[in-house]
C-alpha cells in the first residue's frame, strides 16, 4: 500500500481494494481449513455431488421414474446375478428404475431440507434475535409459544398436522416450518442474550443508531456462525423427518418419487428384492450422513476462529 | 440545541437522579413462593454539575454506581426518577432532533477495549458508523475524516482496514476514542477507560486524552477507580459510596483535606511510592462488612465500617451534601 | 530456601513457540517477599505455574532446575508433586469468586486442604477447630458462622481471606501470590494487603507475589525482580528499584505512573506495544521502545549481570 495518492479517488480505490484483499485472505483460509478437515471435506463433495445430480436429474437420469414395464419387474442391481448395467439399482416392483428413481428423489428431499430451513431459519432467527435484544413482554410470549411447541415430539406432530391439511408438498413444507422456527429461535435468542452484555452494542446505541439498525447490522453478524452450523445439521433432520412422513405415507405423494415412500413400498418385498427398499435407503444414510459431516467441520472450522480472533 | 450553558458554566446539571434495578420473581414466584421483589438501589438521589472545559473525576469502589451514573449521564439507562438536562434541556424530554443532537455533543468511552468494538467490522467501517450517523455519507469525505481521527489518536493510515483483533488493548482503545470523537462532541462520559489497561499503556492513554482535551476543547465525566489517576487528570473530584455522593472538592483540596471519613480512609488505603521510612503514615483499615447496594440500611451508607460515627442520626438519617469551604461540599453528619 | 536456574517454560502453539519464560533464575531466602512485577504477558504467572507444575497445556516446562529443600521440583512426578502443592508451597490465585468452588462450604473447603496433606489420623472434630482457627487468623469474625457459608454469600474481601485461610492450612513454607489483589477494591486491598504482612511477620512464610502494581510492591516487598517478555531484566530491593532503577524499562515504568502529591510532574508513557512472544526480536526484547539504545542492544542476547550484590540488570548500558 504506497503512501502516494494522487486523487482522493485514488485513496477510496486503495481502501477498498485492502478491504477485498482482507475478506479474500480469510475466505481462502476457511477454505484450507475445511480441505485439512477430511471428514468434513468428503462430507462437503457429497453434498455438492448430490445436489449437482439433483439439479442436472432430467439429464442424468437413464430413465423416466415414473414408466413403468411389467416385463422389467424385480430385475436386480447389476453386480447381482440377474441384473445388468441397464438397470444400475435394478427395477422395483412395477418395474420402474431404482437408480433414476433415486436421482429424483433427491431432488424431493434437498427441496424439502433447504427449502423448509431456509423459512424456518430465518423466521426463527430474526424472532429470536428480536426477542434476545428488546425482552419484555415479546420475548416472554414468543419464548412461552415457544417451550409449548417443543414439548411435542416432531414426528407426531407432524403427522397429526397432516392428517389435517392432507398430504402435499406444500403442506408438508408448511408443517415442518411451523415447529422447526423454535429451534433457530432458541438459538438465535440465547446468543443475543450474552452478545448484548458487550460494550459496542452500548457503543452503537450512544452513536444514536437505530435498534434495528443494531440487530441486524451490528449484531447479526456476530451470532450467525452457530446458527449457520444448526442450519446445515437441520437440512439432514428434515431430509429424514420428510422420509419417515412420506415412509408412512404421508407427505409426498406416490407416483413422485420419494425415498420415503421407494423404502415403504418395498418393504413387501424385503426378502426377495431386498434392493427396492435398501437402495433408497442407502442413498438416505449417505446424503444425510454428508450433511453432518459437513455440520460438523463447519462448527470446528467457525468456532475456534472465533476464539483465535 | 442552544448554546446555552446554566449559571456558573454548567453542561451537564444532574437532580436528584435515582436508578433503581427492580428485579421481579415474576408471576409464579410471587403467587407461589411469596417471592418479593428485589430492589438494587444503583444510584440512590444524586446532584451533580459538571462545568463547561472542565475534567469531573468521579471515583468509587465497585458497587458504588459510578458507571450506572456515568450510563445515564450519555443516556444509555433511563433513571427511575431526577432528572439530567445538559446545556439547560430536559435529556428525557427531547426530540427526535434534539436527541440527535445531544448523541452528536455527548459520548462515551468504555472500560473494556476487548468488547467495545464490534470484532465484525473494520475499523473503517466502525468509524463511518459514526459518521453516517452525524450524515456524512460521502465515501470519500468519509475516508478523509476517518484518516484524520485515525492518525490524531495515533494510529496510522494502514490500520483502519483492519479488524480489532489485531490489536492490542491500548490500540482498541484508541479507536474507541476515536469513535467517539468521530461525532464531534464536547462532553465525553470516561468509564474506566484505563483502567484495564497495562500501566505503561495507562501512561500512554491518558496522555492522549488530555491532549485531544486540549485540542478540541472537550469536557470529561472521568469515572475510574484509581485514585492516582484520577488524581492527575480530574480539576474536581466527586467520591461516591454505594449510590450516594460522600465528598465534592477540587482536586488538590480532596486529596490533600479529605473531611469525609471515607475519603480519608480510601486515601489512606492507596499504596505509595513513598520513601519507607516516611510511610508510617496511619493506615486506616475499615473494618464491618460492606452492605450490598440491594439491602441497604437507611441512613447513611457509610454508617458500618464509619470510625468517625457521629451517633444514632447515622443510622436514620441521610445526611445532605453541605458545603464546608469553596467548592468542597461533604455529606456527613459531623458537619454542624 | 528456593532456587531457580535458568527456567525455561514454552508454549507451542499453532502460531509458533511462544517462549513463555526464557531463562529465569531467581532466589528466596526465608521469610522474604518478593515481588515479581511486569505487565500483561511477561510471564510472571506462568512463572508461579511452572514451579508448581502447573503449567496449562500447550505449555511444557522445556528447561531448567527449581531447588526446593534440596530437592530439584522440575524432576518429580506428578503424584511427588502433590505432597508439595498445598503443603510446603501454596498457591493463591487472582479471582476468589471462581477459585472458589462455588458448591461447597467454604468452611468444608478449607478441611478439604487439611484433608489431602494429613499424615496422621486427626479427628474430625480436631479438624474442625483447626479449620475454626484458620479462619480467627484470618481476620474473620464469627469463624462458626463464616464455617457454614457458601463462597456466594462472602464480600470479594472475605473470600480471598479464604483463600488464603486454605493456603495456610497446612503451614507453608512459601505461598505464591498471583495478583491476589487485582480484583479487590482498594480498601479491601489495603486489608488484605495487612493480613499477608502479618502472616509473614508471625510464620516466617516467603511470599511471592506477582503483581503489576508497583504502589503495592513498595509497601509490600522486600525484594523485587522485573520481568518483561519472560526474562528478567531487574532485580534489587526494593528501595532500590523504587528509587534508583537502573533498566530503562523500569525507570519508564516508574515514571509513568502518576504520584499523588506531585501533580506538577507529567507522566511519561513509554511508547509502543508489549512485544508479541511468539515472534521475539533477537537481542533485547525492549529494544524498539527503549529511548537509550545503542544498535549493539539489537545484535546478541543480553545477559543478566550483577552489579552489586543482590542487584542484577540486564542491560548493555551496565556490562
Amino acid at each position: 500500500m504506497t503512501e502516494l495518492f494522487v486523487t482522493q479517488k485514488d485513496l477510496q480505490k486503495n481502501i477498498k481494494f485492502n478491504e477485498k484483499k482482507i475478506w479474500w485472505k480469510n475466505f481462502k483460509h476457511s477454505l484450507r481449513e475445511l480441505i485439512k478437515c477430511r471428514t468434513a471435506f468428503i462430507g462437503t463433495i457429497i453434498v455438492l455431488t448430490f445436489i449437482l445430480v439433483a439439479v442436472v436429474a432430467p439429464v442424468i437420469a437413464p430413465y423416466d421414474p415414473l414408466k413403468a414395464s411389467i416385463i422389467k419387474r424385480f430385475i436386480p442391481p447389476f453386480w447381482i446375478e440377474g441384473g445388468s448395467t441397464t438397470y444400475l439399482f435394478g427395477t422395483d416392483e412395477i418395474g420402474r428404475d431404482i437408480f433414476s428413481r433415486i436421482i429424483y428423489g433427491a431432488r424431493v428431499s434437498l427441496l424439502v431440507g433447504l427449502i423448509t430451513v431456509s423459512i424456518s431459519g430465518v423466521l426463527g432467527t430474526v424472532l429470536g434475535a428480536m426477542a434476545g435484544y428488546y425482552g419484555g413482554r415479546f420475548d416472554s410470549i414468543l419464548s412461552r409459544i415457544a417451550d409449548l411447541l417443543l414439548s411435542f415430539p416432531d414426528l407426531i406432530f407432524a403427522i397429526f398436522l397432516m392428517a389435517i391439511t392432507g398430504p402435499g408438498f406444500f403442506n408438508l413444507i408448511l408443517i415442518l416450518c411451523f415447529k422447526s422456527w423454535v429451534n433457530f429461535f432458541r438459538l438465535s435468542r440465547g446468543e443475543m442474550i450474552s452478545e448484548k452484555t458487550k460494550e459496542y452494542i452500548e457503543a452503537a446505541q450512544a452513536l444514536g443508531e437505530s435498534n434495528s439498525k443494531i440487530i441486524f447490522k451490528e449484531i447479526l453478524p456476530n451470532i450467525i456462525h452457530s446458527l449457520l452450523v444448526l442450519a446445515t445439521l437441520r437440512v439432514g433432520y428434515f431430509i429424514i423427518l420428510e422420509a419417515s412422513l412420506s415412509f408412512l405415507g404421508l407427505g409426498i405423494q406416490p407416483p413422485t418419487p420419494a425415498w420415503g415412500s421407494m423404502i415403504n413400498s418395498g418393504r413387501a418385498f424385503m426378502l426377495t428384492s431386498w434392493w427396492i427398499s435398501t437402495m433408497p435407503g442407502i442413498a438416505l444414510l449417505v446424503l444425510v450422513l454428508s450433511i453432518n459431516l459437513l455440520g460438523e467441520g463447519l462448527r470446528d472450522i467457525l468456532d475456534p476462529r472465533l476464539k483465535l480472533e | 440545541m442552544e448554546n446555552k450553558l446554566e449559571n456558573n458554566n454548567v453542561l451537564l446539571n444532574i437532580k436528584n437522579i435515582k436508578k433503581y434495578f427492580v428485579k421481579s420473581p415474576g408471576f409464579f414466584g410471587k403467587i407461589l413462593a411469596k417471592q418479593k421483589n428485589v430492589t438494587l438501589k444503583a444510584v440512590d438521589g444524586i446532584d451533580l454539575q459538571v462545568k463547561n472545559r472542565e475534567v469531573l473525576g468521579l471515583v468509587g469502589e465497585s458497587g458504588s454506581g459510578k458507571t450506572t451514573l456515568g450510563k445515564m449521564a450519555a443516556n444509555l439507562y433511563v433513571p427511575t426518577s431526577g432528572s439530567i438536562t445538559y446545556r439547560g434541556e430536559d435529556v428525557h424530554k427531547l426530540s427526535k432532533n434534539g436527541m440527535k443532537k445531544f448523541r452528536n455533543n455527548v459520548q462515551i468511552v468504555f472500560q473494556n477495549p476487548y468488547s467495545s468494538l464490534n470484532p465484525r467490522k473494520s475499523v473503517r467501517e466502525i468509524i463511518a458508523v459514526a459518521l453516517q450517523m452525524r450524515g456524512i455519507n460521502h465515501a470519500i469525505e468519509q475516508d478523509n475524516l476517518i484518516i484524520d481521527l485515525i492518525s490524531r489518536v495515533g494510529l496510522t493510515k494502514r490500520d483502519i482496514v483492519k479488524y480489532p483483533h489485531q490489536f492490542s488493548g491500548g490500540q482498541r482503545q484508541r479507536i474507541s476514542i476515536a469513535r467517539s470523537l468521530a461525532m464531534n462532541p464536547e462532553f465525553i462520559v470516561a468509564d474506566e477507560p484505563v483502567s484495564a489497561l497495562d500501566v505503561s499503556i495507562q501512561a500512554q492513554i491518558i496522555n492522549l486524552m488530555e491532549k485531544l482535551k486540549e485540542e478540541f476543547n472537550l469536557t470529561y465525566l472521568f469515572i475510574a477507580h484509581d485514585l492516582s489517576v484520577i488524581n492527575y487528570i480530574s480539576d474536581r473530584v466527586a467520591v461516591m459510596y454505594l449510590g450516594k455522593i460522600m465528598e465534592i472538592a477540587p482536586t488538590d483540596e480532596l486529596f490533600q483535606f479529605p473531611y469525609h471519613p471515607y475519603t480519608q480512609a480510601l486515601l489512606s488505603a492507596i499504596p505509595t511510592l513513598g520513601r519507607k521510612s516516611v510511610q508510617k503514615k496511619k493506615r486506616i483499615l475499615l473494618k464491618g462488612r460492606v452492605p450490598t447496594p440491594i439491602d441497604l440500611p437507611p441512613g447513611c451508607p457509610f454508617q458500618t465500617r464509619c470510625f468517625a460515627k457521629v451517633g444514632k442520626i447515622c443510622e436514620e438519617e441521610m445526611p445532605p451534601l453541605v458545603e464546608v469551604s469553596k467548592g468542597h461540599q461533604i455529606a456527613c453528619h459531623r458537619v454542624k | 530456601m528456593l532456587k531457580i536456574n535458568n527456567l525455561c517454560t514454552n508454549f507451542f502453539t499453532y502460531r509458533g513457540i511462544v517462549k513463555a519464560i526464557d531463562g529465569l533464575s531467581l532466589e528466596l531466602n526465608e521469610g522474604e517477599v518478593l515481588g515479581l512485577v511486569g505487565e500483561s504477558g511477561c510471564g510472571k504467572s506462568v512463572t508461579l505455574l511452572s514451579l508448581l507444575g502447573l503449567v496449562p497445556y500447550p505449555g511444557k516446562i522445556t528447561g531448567g532446575e527449581v531447588w526446593f529443600e534440596e530437592e530439584n521440583l522440575l524432576k518429580k512426578s506428578s503424584k511427588e508433586m502433590r505432597h508439595f502443592r498445598g503443603n510446603k508451597i501454596s498457591m493463591i490465585f487472582q479471582d476468589p469468586m471462581t477459585t472458589l468452588n462455588p458448591v461447597f462450604r467454604v468452611g468444608e473447603q478449607i478441611r478439604e486442604s487439611l484433608n489431602v496433606h494429613k499424615n496422621k489420623k486427626i479427628s474430625k472434630n480436631a479438624e474442625k477447630e483447626k479449620v475454626l482457627k484458620l479462619i480467627k487468623d484470618v481476620g474473620l469474625p464469627s469463624p462458626e458462622q463464616i464455617y457454614q457459608q457458601y463462597p456466594h454469600q462472602l464480600s470479594g474481601g472475605m473470600q480471598q481471606r479464604i483463600l488464603i485461610a486454605i493456603a495456610l492450612s497446612c503451614n507453608p513454607k512459601i505461598i505464591l501470590a498471583d495478583e491476589p489483589t487485582t480484583a479487590l477494591d482498594v480498601t479491601v486491598q489495603a486489608q488484605i494487603l495487612d493480613l499477608l504482612r502479618k502472616i509473614n511477620n508471625d510464620f516466617g512464610t516467603a511470599i511471592i507475589m506477582v503483581t503489576h502494581d508497583l504502589g503495592v510492591v513498595a509497601e509490600f516487598c522486600h525484594k523485587v525482580a522485573v520481568m518483561y517478555a519472560g526474562k528478567i531484566i531487574e532485580t534489587g530491593s526494593v528501595e532500590q528499584i523504587i528509587f534508583n532503577p537502573k533498566h530503562p524499562y523500569t525507570q519508564g515504568l516508574l515514571k509513568s505512573i502518576p504520584r499523588i502529591g506531585d501533580k506538577n510532574s507529567k507522566i511519561q508513557s513509554i511508547p509502543g506495544d508489549v512485544p508479541d512472544l511468539a515472534a521475539l526480536p533477537s537481542g533485547c526484547a525492549f529494544y524498539p521502545r527503549c529511548s537509550k539504545s545503542i544498535p549493539d542492544c539489537q545484535k546478541d542476547e543480553i545477559l543478566l549481570k550483577v552489579i552489586e550484590k543482590g542487584r542484577q540488570v540486564r542491560c548493555l548500558l551496565y556490562s
